[in-house]
């Protein structure tokens, strides 16, 4: 290959990663940058690439027409009562599946497996009026609880594939020391799998973060909506207001992107050492 | 398997008696370290799975008590009364084929380009994972707008390209293929599984083909894509039942049109369970969906055999 | 280790612990107020926020005046439906809420309403005699299901101001002066300008270059001009839909051209980007709207020179009516108690703010035809512009039809087959005439009876 062959090619690729990062970017500026702008030059043609002048008053009315302050606290805290929840009981499940020896083990797994397949909409109304007979409709309750339960059978995948991939040979020096289950999983695999867990727990982040038909369901009282519920109740309300609409997203989407920006490396890494890919 | 036998071999040798009772306690172990799980699974999945069931053949309209009326929910909805059943069956179907191989094609094309050992991995890598962080209710405002016919910025940019317009989401036939356009924005998020999955692949297996003389086709076609089919196939299959799931774009953005043209059936499902009041029916028109997923999987499980690869296996 | 996990026991019992705690209220002790037995009602409702504000006054206002019932006030933005189901599948139903006539009448069939002709028949104070025509909803004989909280009807509403400009006659504002359509149509031609400086009357109109329209309709008002051509959505025996009437098509089909023929209308696309109402009138996108008398709010807000005139006629001059009831479920426990409250907001002394704004019309004939009543809202700058007594208030007490929403059964199964069909008919992809023979059976199919009259 001569060296000018080689270098249309790069040239090539680089083009087309250029444009494709710019086209998967694009509607994130068109979101920034009408956010900042009066209705009137939103619709400017040509556009109007730079707001002229910046209005901020566009952020400060979600705050003002909806409590968004305590819809971000109050998805906050089923954030964080959904992460302590998974982490807790899917490292556990995970290594169990993994690195115990118990009856049925593998036919457990494959079954629990199974409702990877199982539309959402089968169990929606069932487990609605499971929590209903409870009386826990408009609560947390039925957002948190099923956390602790597992977590979802996808972290559990993901993390046993983890787990896997660690030696035996650690498990059997503790054996031979007289340590237990107990020891091996919190001395040993859990300060290994510290990517593992933080690709789960960034996950689950994201997942009950932008959450919307689980709150649409099971949440009546305005006081306990969430920053998702937000958002639709303020498209109702302001249906074709552009300006203000792309900003009360951004409010939403900011922190997703914060979080996943911070961590970004870590969740790279933490994908390719789960071994998803096998 | 082989350190486990050693580890039991090794047990055998500490003490006969304390090793059923090590068996006993590491079976009774497992059991509870994993029954959180276990009993997240019967309490939240298959426990409602039988309900459903049960309600599928009830006529459970919310305010009055369920009576049970066999499957002629499941009748209705074959035999055409239900004017509604196979148009949505149609459209999901329809998006599914479209956007899964689509999805699968650009991810994995872009995850070699960016194996290329280029300069800019992060920013190019973060740049195609970005939209799938994004809430879908947010990211349906956004593409709402830009798919807007007159004003929307989409075909602002078809006219100055002097291309023909379209009407997007606006008209019944293009409103489905507007939105696999639209199911591509998120596609980094399989793109960076494929990125994983491409960098196990050992240099030296590359370099035997350039040294037989071969080329970059050659490359892709009898390493890359082997090597990756696990990834692949893992991949199709979460994108058959993520696409037979979509809600948000059809609830937020068309409500179902034009003229019934992007009535998914989670959408359908969702408007006869709540606002109609059919849940009994809305049960069974799940079970359906439930059954047509599982005849995909079985479908692609069976077909995999012939083309996925898995190291360490012989063909 | 044993430490660790009964830390970590611990921990989760008491997050679950916590979780408990977070769940849903629990019903008050019981207190006494006054000697009464203290009673809770919750209060539901839809709207913008200024809505919220009225409505949460209405609550306190009445818990006022009967201070041992306590009514708690829940605002329901967004998916009103969804939300309203699920709180009945949840058994959490509010007390007393409104409903859009086409569910309610619906769940009324299913159960989940009260029948308010247990209160009505005995009532002093409220009676079909006290209550403009058209307002009680029945849903089987003597089982009313609800009452219209307000009511509402259609009209013209337009930009004086560019009238003005176009030296153009103003709409009239007595039936007996009404428009014909072809009037009506001539006038839209004139105010709907492309961007050359041509209106739709000149051979050199674009329409897909239009700066200006002549009038704004919204598309699931559909049905608006068919009282009006002396025919009905709804057979004239009550057996079937009139899908293959030709008056009905007609009347349908008129509103369609304005669109797609005469291009004086925005198509529903072209829409989107036209703003809300009373700002597309404002901000001079369209000059004339057909709406109803709720838009008034913003256009009195906005500061414009509006005027409002009857609706053009086919045949006889008509207005649709509209107005949505309000309800009480059917599980409440404190019926009586609800019952108060629900007279309470059918008064138009409670909410009298919303009245005088334009949003709201009283439901009692005596605000219709007392002049010392009248004057506290049917005149009240800016929601009211002049003309708006003949216009609306005269025209729904003596021309006013109610929807054919109010007596059609299964109606929301029967929309979600004949609105899809629209689609087509506003982009002029079919006549109305093709698009209803298309999808006549299946419509009928799923027809299922009328709900009486009275």
């Amino acid at each position: 290959m001569t060296t000018s062959a080689f270098r249309w090619q790069r040239v090539l690729l680089y083009a087309v990663l250029i444009i494709g990062s710019l086209l998967c970017l694009f509607p994130f500026y068109w979101l920034l940058r009408s956010s900042m702008m009066d209705l009137a030059q939103i619709f400017e043609m040509p556009p109007k690439w730079i707001p002229e002048p910046f209005v901020w008053r566009n952020f400060i009315e979600p705050f003002e027409q909806l409590p968004f302050g305590r819809y971000f606290l109050n998805t906050l805290i089923i954030v964080v009562g959904t992460l302590i929840g998974t982490l807790l009981s899917s490292t556990i499940a995970a290594y169990s599946f993994s690195r115990m020896k118990w009856v049925g083990r593998d036919k457990v797994f494959a079954i629990l497996l199974t409702s990877m397949m199982l539309p959402f909409a089968v169990t929606l109304i069932p487990t609605f009026i499971g929590w209903q007979s409870l009386g826990l409709i408009n609560s947390y309750a039925p957002l948190i609880v099923p956390a602790f339960f597992g977590g979802g059978v996808f972290n559990i995948f993901l993390l046993r594939q983890f787990y896997m991939t660690l030696p035996r040979e650690l498990d059997e020096a503790v054996f031979v020391d007289g340590g237990n289950h107990f020891t091996i999983f919190t001395r040993i695999i859990l300060p290994l799998s510290r990517s593992a867990v933080l690709v789960i727990g960034l996950f689950t982040f994201l997942n009950t973060w932008n959450d919307f038909m689980g709150p649409l369901v099971y949440l009546n009282d305005e006081s306990k909506f969430t920053l998702a519920i937000g958002l639709q109740q303020f498209q109702g309300m302001y249906t074709a207001q552009w300006g203000v609409l792309m900003a009360a997203s951004l409010i939403i989407v900011l922190p997703a992107i914060l979080l996943f920006v911070i961590f970004q490396r870590y969740l790279i890494e933490g994908i390719a050492l789960t071994g998803i890919k096998g | 398997m082989q350190s486990m036998t050693e580890t039991a071999q090794r047990r055998q040798t500490i003490s006969k008696s304390s090793l059923s009772s090590i068996r006993r306690r590491e079976n009774w172990l497992g059991w509870l370290f994993a029954a959180p799980a276990i009993l997240g699974f019967v309490i939240f999945v298959f426990g409602p799975m039988i309900a459903s069931l049960w309600l599928s053949m009830t006529d459970y309209k919310v305010a009055s008590t369920p009576h049970f009326i066999g499957l002629e929910n499941y009748r209705n909805l074959f035999n055409g009364t239900d004017a509604f059943f196979y148009k949505s069956l149609g459209v999901t179907l329809y998006y599914v084929i479209l956007s899964v191989p689509l999805q699968i094609i650009v991810a994995f094309f872009l995850a070699i380009l960016l194996n290329q050992k280029v300069k800019g991995l992060t920013f190019f890598r973060t740049a195609f994972y970005l939209p799938t962080i994004v809430p879908l209710i947010a990211s349906s405002m956004v593409w709402l707008w830009l798919f807007d016919p007159d004003m929307g910025l989409l075909n602002v940019i078809m006219r100055a390209l002097h291309l023909p317009e379209s009407q997007w989401i606006y008209s019944e036939t293009t409103v489905v293929p507007t939105l696999v356009l639209m199911s591509l924005w998120t596609v980094g998020g399989t793109m960076v599984i494929f990125l994983a999955g491409l960098k196990d692949i050992p240099d030296h297996y590359y370099e035997a083909i350039e040294i037989d003389g071969g080329n970059a086709l050659h490359k892709l076609l009898y390493i890359t894509i082997p090597l990756t089919s696990p990834t692949i196939f893992f991949n199709t299959i979460m994108g058959f039942i993520g696409g037979f799931q979509v809600f948000v774009q059809p609830y937020v953005m068309t409500q179902g049109g034009p003229n019934n043209g992007s009535l998914f059936y989670i959408f359908y499902l969702f408007r006869e369970a709540f606002t109609f009041s059919n849940m009994g029916y809305a049960c069974a028109i799940a079970w359906v969906l439930f059954i047509v997923i599982m005849l995909f999987t079985f479908l692609l499980f069976r077909t995999s055999q012939k083309w996925v690869y898995y190291e360490g296996e012989g063909r | 280790m044993r430490v660790k996990l009964l830390l970590w026991t611990l921990c989760s019992a008491l997050l679950i612990g916590l979780l408990a705690g977070c769940s849903s209220d629990n019903s008050g002790s019981a207190q006494t107020v006054d000697g009464k037995q203290k009673v809770t009602l919750t209060y539901a409702s839809w709207g913008s926020t200024n809505e919220k504000k009225v409505q949460e006054k209405i609550a306190r206002q009445f818990t006022e005046k009967y201070p041992w019932i306590e009514v708690k006030y829940m605002h329901i933005p967004g998916d009103y439906v969804t939300k309203l189901t699920t709180m009945f599948a949840a058994n959490q139903a509010p007390d007393i809420f409104p409903i859009y006539k086409a569910q309610g009448l619906q769940w009324a069939e299913q159960g989940k309403l009260y029948n308010l002709n247990e209160f009505l028949k005995e009532d002093k104070e409220l009676t079909p005699d006290t209550l403009i025509p058209n307002a009680i909803l029945y849903w089987d004989k003597d089982k009313v299901a609800g009452i219209k909280v307000t009511e509402e009807a259609f009209g013209l509403y337009y930009n004086a101001d560019m009238f003005k400009e176009a030296g153009l006659p103003l709409p009239p504002t007595q039936a007996e002066q009404a428009w014909t359509w072809d009037q009506f149509l001539d006038t839209a031609k004139k105010l709907t300008i492309d961007n050359n400086g041509n209106n739709a009357a000149s051979p050199a109109f674009d329409p897909s270059n239009v700066k200006q329209y002549g009038v704004r309709f919204d598309t699931w008002m559909w049905h608006l001009m068919v009282p009006s051509n002396g025919t009905s959505v709804i057979s004239e025996k009550k057996d079937k839909l009139n899908l293959e009437d030709p008056q009905m098509i007609e009347a349908v089909q008129k509103m369609a051209d304005l669109i797609t023929v005469h291009h004086v209308a925005p198509s529903p696309t072209q829409s989107k980007n036209i703003p809300a109402p009373a700002v597309a009138l404002q901000s001079r996108k369209v000059a004339m709207d057909l709406d109803g008398q709720w838009v008034q709010l913003d256009l009195g807000q906005s500061g414009m020179n509006y005027g409002v005139g009857v609706l053009p006629k086919l045949k006889e001059s008509k207005t649709t009516l509209f107005g949505e009831p309000e309800v009480i479920s059917a599980t409440t426990k404190h019926p009586k108690e609800a019952w108060m409250f629900y007279k309470f907001l059918l008064d138009a002394k409670s909410g009298l703010d919303m009245h005088a704004s334009g949003l709201w019309m009283p439901v009692s004939k005596e605000w219709y035809t007392d002049p010392a009543l009248i004057q506290q809202w049917a005149t009240v700058k800016p929601g009211h512009p002049e003309g708006y007594t003949d216009a609306i208030m005269k025209q729904t007490l003596n021309n006013g039809v109610n929807s054919y929403e109010y007596y059609l059964k299964n109606s929301e199964k029967i929309s979600a087959i004949i609105n899809p069909a629209f689609d087509q008919v506003w982009l002029g992809k079919k006549t109305v005439q093709q698009a209803f023979s298309e999808i006549s059976a299946k419509a009928n199919a799923e027809f299922k009876g009328t709900y009486p009259e009275e």
